[in-house]
């Protein structure tokens, strides 16, 4: 995230890997959670990164949700992610919490998973990006 | 005259745009202003083309659908040429209307990873600095999700909350003031009996 970031010239609002850090704590899920005033252009940085990094990473997030269409004849992909997010969650996440709970719970959580993974598929691109600004814009 | 001819690929979806450049706009000889047709070929799926209509009524269809996936409503899209619809195995179901008197329409199941694909061909078509084509009529039409009386559950949501709390504090209130009463009138027989 942090080389992405510089090379979109990022530099200014991310000087270093902590900067970045401290912003993902304001995400009130996790564990380490912050609550601090995201300015808006640190969201817009932040949506610049997620849209370029959903390019680079396009082949694999398509590999996955391949695997989950396909879910009867392969689906060893879509359970490797499947498993490792709900890992990534369970060491990261407050998982006191009952949202975070729905979160790890494999079989509920599969279509919550489904629709992220599509949200970044469709995310990949200058368009993507303008998608989910608004998306988000009108949380 | 040659016509020119560009396509936008990704992984399993490949767009073909043909046309000729307008020269009235003193257009370059590569550039497409005019599109004359458009085929759009997935794999495991027949081949979809036709003419500029009907590239504006689905690559409007699709980022409609698009903007209701993001934002959580992947309901039923209804046009008039293409519905889109989410299956329970949540793959994309496409029904294609021909415009052509006693031709069937043709259904398409697309999974996810085609439906990004197809999608991502549309975006780098409006990203085409080789194709000079009016996208301002096709825009995502996102709706903001502001406070709407249509929908039923959001105005239980608003009125509940006001509501019990008012009642809980009539309850809490009339209980208190009941017991205020008893109280005042135990505390005058009292002074009554104490005069007796």
């Amino acid at each position: 995230m942090y080389s992405l970031s510089n090379k979109l010239s990022y530099q200014e609002i991310f000087p270093n890997k902590v900067s970045i850090w401290k912003l993902r704590c304001n995400n009130p899920l996790r564990k380490t959670f912050v609550s601090n005033n995201l300015k808006y252009y640190e969201f817009d940085a932040l949506l610049n990164i997620t849209s370029e990094m959903a390019k680079y990473l396009y082949p694999y997030i398509r590999s996955i949700l391949h695997s989950l269409d396909n879910y009867n004849s392969r689906p060893e992909l879509w359970n490797d992610f499947h498993n490792r997010l709900i890992d990534l969650i369970k060491q990261r996440f407050n998982t006191e919490s009952i949202l975070v709970k729905k979160l790890i719970n494999f079989e509920n959580s599969k279509n919550f998973y489904r629709k992220i993974l599509l949200i970044l598929a469709i995310c990949q691109s200058e368009d993507g990006y303008d998608r989910l600004k608004i998306y988000l814009l009108n949380l | 005259m040659l016509q020119n001819k560009y396509t936008f690929t990704q992984s399993s979806a490949e767009l073909e745009i043909v046309g000729l450049p307008d020269y009235s706009k003193s257009d370059s000889e590569k550039k497409i202003s005019i599109i004359s047709k458009w085929k759009l070929s997935i794999i495991d799926q027949p081949d979809i083309e036709g003419g500029l209509d009907h590239l504006k009524l689905i690559l409007q269809s699709f980022y409609k659908y698009s903007s209701l996936i993001i934002l959580g409503k992947e309901e039923k899209l209804e046009s008039k040429l293409i519905d889109i619809n989410l299956d329970e195995d949540g793959l994309h179901n496409l029904l294609l209307k021909s415009t052509k008197p006693q031709v069937e329409p043709l259904k398409l199941k697309l999974g996810n990873a085609e439906f990004t694909d197809v999608l991502n061909c549309f975006d780098q078509l409006k990203q085409s600095e080789n194709i000079s084509f009016n996208f301002q009529t096709i825009s995502s039409s996102y709706k903001k999700q502001g406070f709407n009386l249509r929908n039923k559950s959001k105005l239980k949501n608003v009125l509940y909350p006001p509501l019990l709390a008012f009642l809980s504090i009539s309850l809490i209130t009339s209980s208190l003031l009941y017991l205020y009463e008893s109280n005042q009138k135990r505390n005058e027989d009292i002074t009554l009996k104490s005069k007796f």
